[in-house]
């Protein structure tokens, strides 16, 4: 008997498409997949985080109580006493108690968290030119806690960090499951608009008007520019400076509120009570 | 975080670069070697010829490991996530089975076989379960060879 192999064509165990072509293929599928599923977690998570009872809000809150300051301060008496004024310009309701916490470090931050507790940083505070502009700082914080945009941007988070986890298998969930609650939150540009709106319509209602409450957009501007990377304002979640003040103005001539006054200055202590702590 | 992505990209670069090559290469010397040993059939046949008593019989095997590269590797993760064939596997299974056949009949060329019968072949994966160790396949083909008895003097 004969027998033999006859040569074996190529190619037939074997796809003729690129490797390279092939992973590109795939690797744009899974991106386009994990953004659409981002973007749905990311809704259906806000949406029901914006569900939450205020009461829930607030315990899962009870982490700051260790923010709070064991002695009440001349600067932590006039901060909140500022907070609680603009709380009831903006008509909070009883449950929504604003609890304000001073940090003595020199960062120009400020930020609002859940449970109505808001975070200034001596860095912002220091800049500040006169009260208006703090009373803006502080309304525009309390308009986070009164959309509830903090336990919104949890919500979402924990539904992305979740999602991910269950999609992709192994994602660190510690940058927004526990350090998330504290400084992580991001809040969207929408969300820093309407707040900026909400705030300054409780500044006119604390001081009749609202000369000097955009000289703390100033401020904000002149830190993001010495500051040697500035994000672009696409990425940046505040909306810059410039644009915001551009904003607010044109709310300002639409609802003829007084700009021309001169604002009220900070108390002379101010700045000692500042380096205090 | 951004040391971890360098590093993966590196890899994959890396991966795809030296793995193509060392596959361009393979095949190239498996082709060479297909044409050497076309002379010696190797079937699946189980049927021994008609004059097999003038053959003596005798085992021969050839076996080879060839591990994926980080590319191919990362592509059959992908592959995995939708589903379908997972192409980059494909050259490295075919490339195995191949060059396990090759060495298989460089054993029966060694004994002046003729031909071998009722070939077959084993794979295995190595490395499995290992999570994120780079895998391996194995394989091994054997086959009964033929030898043509030498005349008595």
């Amino acid at each position: 008997m004969k027998y033999e192999n006859p040569p074996i064509p190529e190619g037939i165990n074997t796809s003729r498409a690129h490797p390279l072509k092939t992973f590109l293929i795939l690797l744009l599928g899974l991106i386009v997949v994990l953004a659409i599923s981002t973007w749905l977690l990311g809704v259906g998570g806000s949406y029901l985080a914006s569900k939450i009872p205020y009461s829930q809000e607030k315990r899962l809150a009870e982490a700051y109580a260790q923010y709070d300051a064991a002695t009440r301060t001349e600067l932590l008496d006039y901060l909140q006493a500022l907070a609680d004024k603009v709380s009831s310009a903006m008509q909070l309701t009883p449950e929504m108690k604003i609890t304000v916490h001073y940090i003595d470090q020199d960062i120009e931050n400020a930020f609002a968290t859940i449970g109505g507790n808001i975070f200034l940083y001596k860095g912002l505070l220091e800049k500040l030119p006169n009260e208006n502009a703090l009373t803006m700082l502080i309304a525009h914080e309390i308009a986070h806690v009164r959309h509830r945009d903090p336990i919104v941007s949890i919500g979402q988070g924990a539904a992305i960090s979740t999602g991910m986890m269950l999609l992709l298998g192994s994602t660190d969930t510690g940058i927004l499951g526990s350090a998330g609650l504290l400084t992580q939150m991001q809040f969207s540009r929408e969300m820093e608009s309407r707040s900026d709106e909400t705030g300054l319509n409780a500044v006119e209602k604390v001081y009749g008007h609202v000369g000097g409450a955009l000289d703390l957009y100033q401020v904000l501007d002149a830190v993001s520019e010495s500051n040697l990377v500035e994000p672009p304002p696409f990425f940046s979640t505040h909306p810059i400076s410039k644009t915001r003040i551009k904003e607010l103005s044109v709310l300002i001539t639409d609802r003829n509120w007084r700009q021309d006054v001169s604002p009220t200055l900070l108390p002379k202590q101010f700045s000692i009570w500042l380096s205090e702590g | 975080m951004s040391f971890q992505i360098i590093l993966f990209l590196l890899l994959l670069i890396l991966g795809y670069f030296i793995g193509s090559y060392l596959e361009r290469e393979h095949y190239r010397s498996i082709k060479l070697r297909e044409a050497k040993y076309n002379k010696l059939p190797a079937v699946a046949s189980k049927l021994l010829p008609p004059e097999a008593e003038s053959f003596e019989q005798r085992l021969v095997m050839g076996n080879v490991t060839i591990s994926v590269d980080y590319f191919k590797r990362f592509l059959a993760t992908l592959h995995n996530f939708f589903g379908g064939s997972v192409t980059s596997y494909e050259t490295l299974l075919d490339r195995a089975r191949r060059e396990a056949l090759l060495r298989m009949k460089v054993e029966a060329d060694n004994l002046n076989a003729s031909l071998v019968l009722n070939v077959k072949y084993e794979t295995a994966s190595i490395y499995k379960g290992s999570g994120s160790g780079v895998g391996s396949v194995e394989v091994l083909a054997y086959g009964t060879a033929m030898i043509p008895k030498q005349l008595e003097a």
